[in-house]
Parts: C-alpha cells; sequence; structure tokens
C-alpha cells in the first residue's frame, strides 16, 4: 500500500510554495498594506462611467461590444434600452492628458464613425458600483461564521471517536488553506494579465466553501470509521488506510464535477468563464486539501509535530516569553 | 421490505409527478380560500424567473425631486382648477418670471401642496406668492415654506441602501441599483418589463352635425401608435371599438402623446388605461414613504374641512410594520406597531379623542407623502401601541405599503425620469453557449458513470435526471430569480449529486469485493454510505444557513441567492441519492438483475460470488 501519510512533510511544502507567494501578492501594494483588498476589483466593484447613446440605424449589440473591444474595453457592460438605444457601462474613462483624447472621445468618435452614433445625444456620467463593498463584507463575515458553526458540528458529529475537535478544526484549516489558494491565485493574475475579479467570484468563493468542508468530511468519515473498529492502533496507519480506501471515490467525484466545470468552461460562453475558474480550482484544491492537508493534519497533530514545529520557530519562542511574562 | 419499497416507489413517482407538473405548466395560478395565492408565471423556458444578466427587464431612472414647496391653507374653500389657473398667470419681479416645474397637489378642500424649481429666499416668486395668493382667493390662515435642495453624496447613499433594502424584501430579484451622476438613481429590474393599453373607443354619436368621418380603426391605429413612440407592439382587438395593446414599456410622455393623437386622428376615446409591468416596482421604489400621524379637526361629522395638528408622531416611531390579511379574511391591512416614544403618544392621543364627543369632530389622519390613507374615528383609548391601516387593499399594495412603512422614508424624495424596457446583460448566444456546454458535461458524467459502475451508473443517471427536475420545480415554486450564479451552484450541486451515488456505489464494490451477494450489498453499501453523505451535506446545509442568515440581515443579495440555491442542490441531491438510487438498485435486484453481479462491476469477482445466494440480514451501519 502507498504510503502516503510517511510524505506529510512534502505536501505541506507545496502547499506553502503554492500560498505564499499568493499572499505576498495580496500584501504589497497595492494590497492589504494599503487597506485594499489585494485582488483588482472589476466592474461590479467599482465606480465607472455610463453612457446611454442612440444610433441613426439599426445596430446589433455585438458590433458595439466589438468596437468597445477593439480599444480595450472588453469589461463593458451593453444593454439595449429598446430600438436603436443602448446603455453602455465601462469602468471609469481616463481624462485628456496632453495631446491624448480623453477616453470618452475616443469611443464616441469610434461609435460614430463606425456604427453611426447620434453625437449630440449621448448622456454621459459617472455610476457607483453595481455591487456594494458591504456585500463582499458580509460574505467574508458570513464565512467566517459558518466555520465556527462547522467546527462545532464535526466536532459533535465525531465525538465517538477520541479528539473529536481535532477533526473540525482540521476541515477548518483545509477550508482556509483552499481558499487562500484561490484567492492567491486571482490576485496573481490580476497583476500579471490583469484578471479583474467581479461578483461572480465572490459567488465561486462561497460555493467552494461548501464544497471543500463537504469532501473533506467524507474523508474523515472514511477515517471515523476505521479508527472506531480499530481503536487502538496507530493513527497514521489508519489514515494513511482509510485514504487509500477512499481514492477511488475522491478521484470519482472530482473527475465527475471537473468534467462539467471544464466542458463549460471551454463550450460555454465567456460569461461565466470566472465563475468556472474558481470552481474548477476549487474542485481541484478541495479533493487535495482533503486529503494531503486535512487528514495528514490530523496525523501531525496527534504525533505533537506541529508543538514541535513551532517550538523552533521565533514565533514560537515568543509564546513562550508571553507564558513566562504572564507569570 | 418489500411493501414499504413499493409505497416508497410510489410516493418517488408522486414527487416526480408533481414537479413535472409545477414545471409542465408554464403559468400556474392557484387560488384556494384560505391558503396564499400561488401564482408563477416568469418569463423564462419551463415558467422560471429569470435574473438581469439572463433576461431583460424594466429600467428606470430617478432623479433627486429638489425644488422649493409651499403648503398653505385657504379660509375658504377653492377648487382646484380655479388655482391652477391663477398660478399659471402669475408673473413675478421685473422679468415677468413664471412659476417653472409647477405641480399642484391637493390635500383638502381649502388647504394646498405646490412645488416648484428651487427658489432662492429672496426670488420675488417665493417672497411674493402669498400675497398674490390672498389677492385671488382671499385670506390665507397657514403659509408654510419649505425647500429640497441638491441631494448630498451621502443622502444618495442612504437614498440607495433604503430602495435596495425594500426591494430585497420584496422578494428574491435581484435588481441592479447604481447612483448616477450626483443626483440620479438607475433601477433596473428583471423580468418586469412591457405595458398594455387598454383603448375603448366612444361610440360615434349619430346625431353629430357635421357626421363624424368614417375611420377605419384596424388600419389607422398601428400607425398612430407608432407615431407616438410604440416599438414591438401588437394589437389584440377586443370588439369593434375595444382594443388592447401589448408593447416596449411606454413613458407618460409617449401615453399623453398617443391619446393627443388618438383623440385627433380617429375619434372621441372613452377609455384609456395603460398598465405596466413595472407598475409594483415603480410603486414600491418612487415613493418617499414620509408616514405621519396627526390629529384632525373636523369643521362637521362628514369632515369635508379640517385642520391636521402636528403631533410629531412619523414613521421613524414605528417598530414593525407588516401586512396580513384582515379579519374576515378577504382583504389585506398592515399591521403598526409603534415602539415606546410613539406608543406613548399614541395612547395619550387616542385616550384624549376617543370621548363620546371629541369622536363627532376629532379623527386620526395617517398621511403618507402629503395624501392621506385613512383618517378614522378613535372609538377607544388604545394603550399598546397598535394599530391598523386598512383600505381597499390587494396583497401586492399591502405587502409593498408594509416594506415602505418599514424601511423608512427617503431622505430625498424621487421623480421617474426615463422608464424603458433593457435587454439582458449578457448576450443570449452566450447563454445558449452555456447551456450546451452544460449539457455536453453532464452528457459526459453519465458516461462515465455507466462506463464505471455498469447498471448502477444507470440508476445514478436517472436519479440525476430526477434531481434536476426537483431542484428547477424548487426553483419556480419558492419562486427564485435564477442567474448565473445560481446556475453555477446548481452544477456544483450535481458534482455533489454524483458524489453520494459515487459513495454508495463504491461501498457497494467493496461489500462484493469481500464476498457478499448483490442485494446484500446494496443494503450494506448503503448504510455504510449513509453517515458520509449525511454529515458532509449537513455541514454544507450549515454553511447555507449562516451565509443566508447574514445576507437577509446585511442585505446581500447575492450571498442569499447562492445559498438558497446550494442549500435547495445538496438537500434535494441528499433526497435522490438515499430515497432514489436505493429504490431504483433495489427495483433492479427483484427483478432478476441481482444475480448478474457483473452487470453492476467491471472488476473480476471469486466465482462463489457469482451465483444469487439468499440474502444475509442486512449490518447495520457504523
Amino acid at each position: 500500500m502507498l504510503d502516503i501519510v510517511g510524505k506529510r512533510g512534502w505536501y505541506f511544502l507545496v502547499s506553502v510554495l503554492v500560498i505564499v507567494p499568493g499572499l505576498i501578492s495580496m500584501i504589497i501594494a497595492p494590497g492589504w498594506i494599503t487597506g485594499d483588498s489585494g485582488l483588482k476589483a472589476g466592474i461590479d466593484f467599482s465606480s465607472g462611467s455610463v453612457m446611454n447613446v442612440t444610433f441613426r440605424q439599426p445596430v446589433e449589440e455585438e458590433d458595439i461590444r466589438n468596437r468597445l473591444n477593439e480599444l480595450g474595453h472588453s469589461e463593458a457592460l451593453i444593454q439595449r434600452l429598446g430600438g436603436t438605444n443602448f446603455f453602455i457601462r465601462t469602468e471609469v474613462l481616463k481624462e485628456a492628458i496632453g495631446d491624448q483624447p480623453s477616453e470618452r472621445e475616443v469611443i464616441e468618435s469610434s461609435l460614430e464613425h463606425f456604427l453611426g452614433m447620434e453625437r449630440d445625444r449621448v448622456e454621459f456620467d459617472t455610476v457607483s458600483p453595481i455591487v456594494a463593498q458591504e456585500t463582499v463584507k458580509t460574505a467574508f463575515y458570513a464565512l467566517a461564521a459558518a466555520s465556527v458553526f462547522i467546527l462545532f458540528f464535526v466536532w459533535y458529529a465525531f465525538r465517538r471517536v477520541p479528539k473529536a475537535h481535532r477533526y473540525g478544526v482540521s476541515a477548518i484549516l483545509a477550508l482556509v488553506h483552499d481558499l487562500l489558494i484561490i484567492l492567491g491565485i486571482f490576485s496573481i493574475l490580476g497583476r500579471v494579465i490583469n484578471l479583474e475579479v467581479n461578483s461572480m467570484f465572490i459567488v465561486g468563493l462561497l460555493i467552494v466553501a461548501g464544497y471543500s468542508v463537504n469532501d473533506t468530511i467524507v474523508v474523515f468519515d472514511r477515517i471515523r470509521e476505521n479508527v472506531s473498529r480499530s481503536p487502538d492502533r496507530d493513527l497514521g496507519t489508519m489514515v494513511n488506510l482509510s485514504i487509500m480506501e477512499s481514492m477511488g471515490r475522491s478521484l470519482n467525484t472530482s473527475i465527475t464535477t471537473l468534467v462539467v466545470l471544464l466542458a463549460m468552461l471551454f463550450i460555454g460562453g465567456n460569461s461565466i468563464r470566472e465563475l468556472l475558474l474558481v470552481l474548477a480550482i476549487g474542485a481541484v484544491v478541495g479533493t487535495y486539501s482533503s486529503i494531503f492537508i486535512a487528514s495528514q493534519y490530523l496525523v501531525m497533530w496527534d504525533r505533537g509535530e506541529i508543538g514541535r514545529f513551532f517550538r523552533r520557530t521565533p514565533a514560537a519562542t515568543a509564546t513562550m516569553l508571553w507564558h513566562l511574562i504572564g507569570r | 421490505m418489500r411493501s414499504r419499497s413499493i409505497r416508497l416507489s410510489i410516493s418517488i413517482i408522486l414527487i416526480l409527478g408533481i414537479a413535472i407538473a409545477a414545471l409542465g405548466f408554464k403559468d400556474i395560478n392557484i387560488d384556494i380560500p384560505g391558503f396564499p395565492r400561488i401564482e408563477r408565471d416568469g418569463t423564462g423556458p419551463l415558467g422560471l424567473k429569470l435574473g438581469l444578466d439572463l433576461t431583460g427587464g424594466g429600467h428606470l431612472v430617478y432623479q433627486a425631486d429638489t425644488g422649493t414647496k409651499f403648503e398653505f391653507t385657504f379660509a375658504d374653500e377653492v377648487p382646484i382648477n380655479d388655482l391652477v389657473t391663477t398660478l399659471q398667470d402669475l408673473r413675478f419681479g421685473d422679468d415677468d418670471d413664471e412659476l417653472e416645474g409647477l405641480q399642484v397637489i391637493p390635500i383638502s378642500l381649502n388647504k394646498y401642496q405646490i412645488r416648484t424649481d428651487i427658489l432662492s429666499d429672496d426670488d420675488p416668486r417665493r417672497t411674493g406668492l402669498n400675497d398674490a395668493l390672498v389677492e385671488a382667493h382671499g385670506p390665507i390662515t397657514l403659509f408654510e415654506t419649505s425647500v429640497i435642495d441638491k441631494p448630498t453624496v451621502d443622502q444618495m447613499k442612504g437614498v440607495l441602501d433604503n430602495i435596495t433594502g425594500r426591494v430585497n424584501r420584496f422578494g428574491t430579484e435581484e435588481p441592479i441599483i447604481q447612483i448616477f451622476g450626483e443626483d440620479r438613481l438607475i433601477v433596473q429590474l428583471p423580468g418586469a418589463s412591457g405595458s398594455v393599453t387598454e383603448i375603448l373607443f366612444a361610440e360615434p354619436d349619430p346625431q353629430a352635425d357635421p357626421p363624424a368621418p368614417e375611420v377605419d380603426i384596424a388600419t389607422e391605429l398601428p400607425r398612430v401608435l407608432a407615431e407616438a413612440g410604440y416599438e414591438d407592439f401588437e394589437i389584440d382587438v377586443r370588439d369593434r371599438l375595444l382594443y388592447r395593446v401589448r408593447s416596449n414599456t411606454v413613458s407618460n410622455d409617449i401615453q399623453g402623446r398617443a391619446l393627443t393623437a388618438l383623440i385627433t386622428k380617429i375619434g372621441p376615446v372613452a377609455q384609456f388605461g395603460v398598465t405596466s409591468g413595472i407598475d409594483d416596482a415603480k410603486a414600491l421604489i418612487g415613493q418617499t414613504a414620509l408616514l405621519e400621524f396627526k390629529e384632525r379637526t373636523c369643521s362637521d361629522s362628514s369632515c369635508t374641512t379640517f385642520s391636521d395638528a402636528d403631533l410629531g408622531l412619523t414613521g421613524d416611531d414605528l417598530s414593525r410594520a407588516e401586512a396580513s390579511t384582515n379579519q374576515v379574511g378577504i382583504g389585506w391591512v398592515v399591521n403598526l406597531q409603534f415602539n415606546g416614544r410613539g406608543s406613548d403618544i399614541f395612547s395619550d392621543l387616542t385616550q384624549r379623542i376617543s370621548t363620546a364627543e371629541s369622536q363627532l369632530t376629532k379623527r386620526i389622519a395617517i398621511i403618507m407623502d402629503g395624501r392621506t390613507l385613512l383618517a378614522p374615528v378613535a372609538r377607544a383609548w388604545i394603550r399598546d401601541g397598535r394599530t391598523v391601516i386598512s383600505g381597499n387593499f390587494n396583497r401586492e399594495e399591502a405587502r409593498s405599503l408594509a416594506i415602505q412603512i418599514e424601511s423608512g422614508s427617503l431622505d430625498v424624495p424621487l421623480k421617474l425620469i426615463q422608464e424603458s424596457d433593457v435587454d439582458a446583460l449578457l448576450g443570449s448566444e452566450s447563454l445558449k453557449n452555456s447551456l450546451i456546454a452544460g449539457l455536453v458535461g453532464l452528457g459526459l458524467v453519465f458516461i462515465f458513470m455507466i462506463i464505471y459502475y455498469r447498471m448502477a451508473g444507470v440508476v445514478a443517471a436517472f436519479a440525476l435526471v430526477f434531481y434536476t427536475i426537483i431542484v428547477l420545480a424548487f426553483f419556480k415554486m419558492i419562486p427564485i430569480t435564477l442567474e448565473l450564479a445560481h446556475i453555477g451552484g446548481f452544477i456544483l450541486s450535481i458534482g455533489m449529486a454524483v458524489d453520494a451515488n459515487i459513495l454508495i456505489f463504491e461501498r457497494m464494490k467493496e461489500e462484493v469485493r469481500i464476498g457478499r451477494t448483490l442485494a446484500s450489498s446494496m443494503e450494506v453499501g448503503f448504510s455504510r454510505a449513509w453517515p458520509a453523505i449525511r454529515d458532509s451535506n449537513i455541514s454544507t446545509m450549515i454553511t447555507c444557513l449562516v451565509l443566508l442568515w447574514f445576507g437577509d440581515r446585511l442585505g446581500g443579495g447575492l450571498v442569499t441567492g447562492v445559498a438558497i440555491s446550494l442549500f435547495i442542490g445538496v438537500a434535494v441531491s441528499m433526497f435522490t441519492a438515499v430515497v432514489v438510487s436505493r429504490n431504483l438498485l433495489q427495483l433492479m435486484a427483484w427483478i432478476g438483475l441481482g444475480g448478474k453481479i457483473n452487470l453492476f462491476t467491471p472488476e473480476s469477482l471469486p466465482r462463489s460470488n457469482q451465483e444469487a445466494t439468499p440474502a444475509p440480514a442486512a449490518r447495520g451501519g457504523s
């Protein structure tokens, strides 16, 4: 049988190597240290410009989209308001700098020249974000609160096995791990290829959170069953056995989920690409963390390796000092 | 065992039947007395309600209704027409300025409110109005002036939050509401759009001289409407004189133009009424909803003229407002509960005016945005701070009123300046592609499951179809306004639904491997897989409930939407895996497939297992 538990140090190393660059990208300016989110906010979360335009002849939404894409505004939301009247939301358009005309000017003349927009009937103004910042905060507070509830639920559900609270803590650890990886990846992509996050990203994160814990508990259930059957055996051996026994299921489930998501990602329209990307990363990372993070953390905790690890770090020294002063 | 299974099968078929019926009838309208009325008529496929990103809706632009407000009471009654004529003819100052943006709101026969564009303190129109009115219509007993200024950034933010709250409380629709420029607000609502105009022409007068020219209404009507600005309309001829026109949403401007054109080009119109798909929304959003309670003193018992005394009691003094049916159970009312301060004032008021002689002249005036909703006589001393607003309300009106009262009044009054239909945020092409991709993905999952688990895979595929139908039925009946986000949540919950099946089948395979018969492997497999399915799904449902609670409280429509769709998905997936898949497998075992283990697993097995042996009693789960 494959010895998965034996190589547990490596999995943490791999995760750290993925998470740390992402974290750095989230923190450095513009990021958490400057009070920003660390992600590139898309049109849903930021103020923007609105144009209400009318054309002299019939125009398709697609024509306008192509024009705006050419001018570098692929984020534009275009809606027909009936007839040849269109409502276009974009990011805040840049003012004129030196000889360069303002972006508004460029867009208007392009639409006038190619599509016959009526220049003197343009209504232009700024708009507030579609999704309020509060909504995003709500989502994160809610996730934090949900984690606490799940911790206690898992503790309760595993009450028959020794040290049940550790299962709860490990499940939450895996959840935080998954969310950090996704946030990190999107933060880096935002810096590298200008990938913006919109409300779909938040939706994806919430769904992944549900999936991550779900998957972890399935693996834990197997450990619960094996441990209660032979309580005297070493936890590491039991965890390894449980992982091997449930490997078929873990792979099949993530494969089927990925198949649907990838099919939609490649065949489907642009519209939910962002959501699908989050879900696909989430499906992979969620399965990975159930086996290689949550379960291994249980073993490390059981063998006192976490304490030992922290004792070697300055943080642990600080903790010890704190305790000494406290006395 | 067997009879239980048959009972189960029948219930499953029943549930499936109900779900298919719920989806199959596009429009559902069930009205059983004593129960809340069920009405589902979404515009999407299967009668589902679609969100703004998938379907179009109504596009409304509001502007802060700034201006100067005058309120005055004449000593005698003044007919409104006379007053309007006077006001329109008034000229002030050296430049003969007229009152711009004039609106006249009658409050009673001698009491009026008028609004104009903003006038500065020393504007002759503002300083001279009182005198001009006294000159034209006699003495004025009370004259008040107030100015509604251009809103500040914070005020607009407050209005945005308030309206978002109102719409969120009204239903699970996901509007887009944005502050537009400095003093405007864009509101886009899904689904609701389009207008129905009903036109009833008057019977031509046979005695008319000269006789009315013969006009062929059927050919003339489309031309006149198109000229007035109607788009994409279709005309339904009810009879010779009655026409019903379905069209895009028509603004008040277009309606006015159409009516004038109809009268001049076709003939006298007896009735002209426009109902719009966003009428409900407009009633909900645009109202300032400033609720005031005043002590009304009437001049006589029928209360044709009266004066109101301010008590300092407003909607802010309420702790709750909710709609319910009235005691008879036919009409709808709004129940109000005052807070501590409000209860005290209301108690004083009712004690004071509920005496027999007061009842002749005193009333409680409940006034919303300057209009009297209700002015009842107080028949008893009300000490618990509860009261009821009754009227000729239907359910929507009562709910809308209750929501407006509860979310408080807007800091800035709004007026509707633009109204039109709007297309979906995402092109129909991209929606179609996503749907096709989803189906392809689902097909691939079926193929994978069937290759890997054989007959059990077929069962899982059937269970997934069942799952999809039930979930869609829930989406329709709750109802949930479906956005792309919900579809995303739905896809991932398909993954979870498959997971439950995979868990069961893997456990079954393990049991087959250690030498059980198929029938007993099924039983044991199910009971072994159950704790994992139960606990993992409960944890996801806990997440959803917490999200729902937060979303509800902090007004995050986005968060609520995800939580609801994921919760439904997980709950139904648990049901399909444990009840539907299990029952199907059992049925298969009984119809004789049970002996053919090869049909269920591709793995080669020890020879002895392949013959059906009597099933040993199923062992319970861990």
